[in-house]
């Protein structure tokens, strides 16, 4: 049986541009019993302060931006990263992607790279997150009136990263997160051997499997699952009183996602979760999954979400427990500091 | 009474700085968001216009380690007042970031985000830096030439403008090119206010032709009144109407009832901002070389500094100081003054005429004066102390101001309109011409 493994998140982007609402709805998933809420960039406010303003407001709900790793600044992202996890209190994941466009590079000045140079270009910007967060020790400030030192510079640590195409000396400006280290949730094509290689602390922590099919998706969410945590995600379009899921899809039209979509009824899609959760479960050691909800219409498939599917799912044994932080929700081991390790 | 010229406040949370009492046990987190709302509902209570963050883009250093003897590690700015943006409703929002380290777009698209998610009520503090040093962090690295860093700001400032005017955007510039069409709507206000701080001469055209408010160094009243006379005279030239620039200096208010329980409060922080080590270090930065065997009590040190050097590291202020003739002169001013090592330090690293020291009463006096010269449009006040220092300046000050008729009763609504600047749109035009602009652009 499923061993409360399944972790739940609610796309926030169909509340728009309207912060009121997007904070609203983010309420009504925390009181739902959602794990997290995510928030893309998509010709939308900034995701990263949306997740922010949302965190303001919410009390154990994790925030989870969606963020380019390509065309952004590492030495930025791993900062605002960082304080949203200072502002939540250590609900902050990251949802990487790697958006390989020329309108994206040349936004910034840059051209696309090539498709072989994606896995490594991530895995420098991972690796780049990852020792700012841990440059300063979670102890580093001491405020030590007798020594008049507020800092203790020997908690604090230069990265050094010397990537493919960047550098960054640092440390970071921003101390430790709360979580030590946030959980990065990253694409399966960028797990390859000079990737994302499947480690946690070192590269993502969840993997992040995207598929037009159903079926293919919780097959390949299955064998993936037995070396670590997976994310699926899926478009959902529910039936109402007043249209069926599938109509709503059809009426919607072409989707510009790669994501699988669900249509149906509030119960198929409990039991196809029910399915994922029983086959991706791992007694063994306490993994968790997430599950990646982008409602069809917030308002619409939302609504079906919060006063359908999730009590159902409550009273069964498929979610997993909400943890004070996201990375103890995700059953993730404590980060351990690896310049703590090395001194 | 009432007057036509009113002040405003706005709060400056440094995060990182000398001036911060850290040893206090009322001294609370630098980090937490508690520290950072505390302070902004207190400002907001208080009815200031504008909450400031700054922005150092590396941790600073001392003597080639880590500087470790003043506050840091503060939250990226944005996401901070995105999460402000929740807990407060009225008050202005401003985020110090830098045009050498950033992306046009990106930095346009996420300020766009902060003014539309705090309704009208974000700003910019536009800051440049040039060094390596601080490119080390970077993907383009200390691209940027020292003389260039005044036209290369103009030249982003005046990108991040015509993306925000909503136009696509087809950016040629020395270092890189931006091809890219905003996708954030305008708020109520129109765009973020622009706030600038650079006190050079190249600093003072450029926030002159681009920028609604000078975060200035310029405190006294007569350096002040200066200030404005200069300010007004090249806005003058760039066809921008007198007192359209409005001039924030940055100050430090040490207030309490009576003007000898503010004496006394002015001693104990200063005790506590500058201690022993503290002064020292001060001293290091033109030295040049570790005192660990000097008495922070005793006189400054005979010996001469060991190389002309001038660091980069601890902030712009101490580039290009002749190291042994400042060592010369202040030895002779503090054996003038009597003062040891730690005393002079204290007089130095806060100058007076950048405090306001006295009853509450006096202050308000004082500040009437501004008011009524226009010398000032208000003051950006640094607190001495996180997350209670701006309790006495709000609940005894403020309505002390009031009072007097020279501090606002209530919010009038977008950052803009508490600023009381108007949308010039002659002017908002014209910034995008680069014909007006003296320097080199592309």
């Amino acid at each position: 049986m499923s061993e409360r493994s399944v972790l739940l998140a609610l796309n926030l982007d169909g509340a728009g541009n309207d912060h009121q609402t997007t904070a609203y709805q983010a309420l009504r998933a925390e009181s739902a019993g959602f794990h997290a809420v995510s928030f893309s960039s998509d010709g939308l406010l900034d995701a990263v302060q949306r997740a922010s303003y949302a965190a303001a407001q919410t009390h154990h709900i994790g925030v989870l931006p969606v963020i380019d790793a390509l065309f952004t600044e590492p030495f930025h992202t791993a900062t605002q990263l960082a304080s949203l996890d200072i502002i939540s209190q250590g609900r902050a994941g990251w949802i990487l992607e790697t958006r390989n466009d020329s309108v994206q590079a040349q936004a910034v000045g840059r051209t696309v790279l090539g498709e072989e140079q994606l896995s490594n270009e991530a895995a420098d910007v991972v690796t780049t997150h990852r020792r700012l967060w841990d440059s300063w020790e979670d102890d580093a400030v001491i405020r030590d009136v007798a020594t008049g030192r507020y800092l203790d510079a020997n908690q604090l640590h230069y990265v050094d990263v010397e990537g493919n195409n960047f550098s960054v000396k640092g440390p970071a400006i921003t101390p430790r997160p709360p979580q030590g280290q946030l959980p990065i949730i990253a694409p399966a094509q960028l797990f390859s051997e000079s990737g994302l290689q499947h480690c946690r602390l070192n590269g993502a922590d969840v993997v992040k499997i995207n598929t037009a099919s159903l079926q293919t998706l919780l097959a390949q969410a299955t064998a993936s699952s037995t070396s670590g945590a997976v994310a699926i995600e899926l478009d959902v379009y529910l039936d109402t009183a007043g249209q069926s899921g599938a109509q709503h899809a059809a009426e919607v039209g072409i989707q510009s996602s790669d994501r699988a979509i669900f249509a149906g009824s509030a119960e198929a899609l409990i039991n196809f979760l029910k399915d994922f959760a029983e086959a991706t479960a791992n007694p063994a050691d306490q993994r968790r999954h997430l599950v990646h909800l982008y409602p069809g219409d917030l308002g619409i498939d939302g609504a079906v979400l919060i006063d359908e599917v999730l009590p159902q799912l409550k009273s069964s044994n498929v979610l997993a427990p909400i943890s004070a932080t996201l990375r103890e929700s995700f059953a993730l081991p404590v980060a351990q500091n690896r310049f703590q390790e090395a001194s | 009474m009432s007057s036509q010229h009113q002040l405003r406040f706005g709060v400056f949370f440094q995060g990182v700085n000398s001036s911060t009492v850290w040893r206090s046990e009322a001294s609370g987190s630098q980090t937490d968001f508690a520290s950072f709302r505390q302070i902004a509902q207190t400002a907001e209570r208080g009815l200031f216009s504008a909450f400031f963050l700054g922005e150092g883009l590396r941790l600073r250093e001392h003597l080639g380690g880590i500087h470790d003897l003043d506050v840091a590690g503060r939250p990226d700015a944005q996401t901070m007042l995105a999460a402000l943006a929740a807990v407060t409703s009225k008050i202005g929002l401003v985020a110090t970031q830098n045009t050498t380290y950033n992306d046009p777009a990106d930095l346009a698209r996420r300020l766009s985000s902060l003014d539309l998610i705090s309704e009208g009520r974000a700003a910019w503090n536009i800051v440049t830096t040039h060094n390596a040093w601080t490119g080390a962090n970077f993907r383009r690295g200390g691209y940027l030439e020292h003389h260039e860093r005044y036209s290369h700001a103009e030249d982003f400032v005046r990108t991040v403008r015509q993306i925000w005017d909503g136009a696509p955007v087809h950016h040629r510039g020395n270092h890189y090119n931006v091809d890219y069409t905003g996708t954030v709507p305008a708020s109520a206000q129109h765009r973020p206010v622009l706030f600038q701080a650079g006190d050079s001469a190249e600093g003072r055209d450029f926030a002159a032709r681009q920028t609604d408010v000078i975060f200035s160094a310029h405190v006294g009243l007569e350096d002040a009144l200066e200030f404005r006379k200069d300010i007004n005279a090249r806005a003058a030239k760039v066809g921008r109407a007198q007192n359209s620039v409005k001039i924030m200096p940055g100050a430090e208010f040490i207030v309490a009832e009576t003007p000898a329980a503010a004496e006394e409060k002015y001693r104990w922080v200063r005790e506590h901002q500058i201690g022993p080590q503290q002064a020292l270090a001060y001293l290091e930065q033109f030295w040049g070389t570790r005192l660990e065997n000097v008495d922070p009590y005793g006189p400054l040190p005979e010996f001469d500094p060991v190389v002309e050097q001038s660091s980069v590291t601890r902030g712009s202020g101490f580039q290009g100081a002749k190291s042994l003739e400042l060592a010369a002169a202040w030895r002779a001013e503090a054996s003038q003054k009597g003062q040891n090592i730690i005393e002079f330090v204290r007089s130095r690293s806060h100058r007076a005429d950048h405090t306001f020291t006295g009853s509450y009463d006096q202050i308000a006096d004082r500040l009437a004066q501004y008011a009524e010269l226009g010398a000032v449009d208000g003051f950006n006040i640094t607190p001495w102390l996180i997350p209670t220092g701006l309790d006495d300046i709000v609940n005894h000050l403020v309505p002390r101001l009031q009072e007097r008729g020279i501090y606002p009763e209530s919010y009038a609504g977008t950052l803009r309109e508490n600023l009381g600047l108007s949308i010039d749109e002659n002017h908002e035009q014209r910034a995008l011409k680069p014909a007006l602009v003296e320097q080199e652009v592309s």
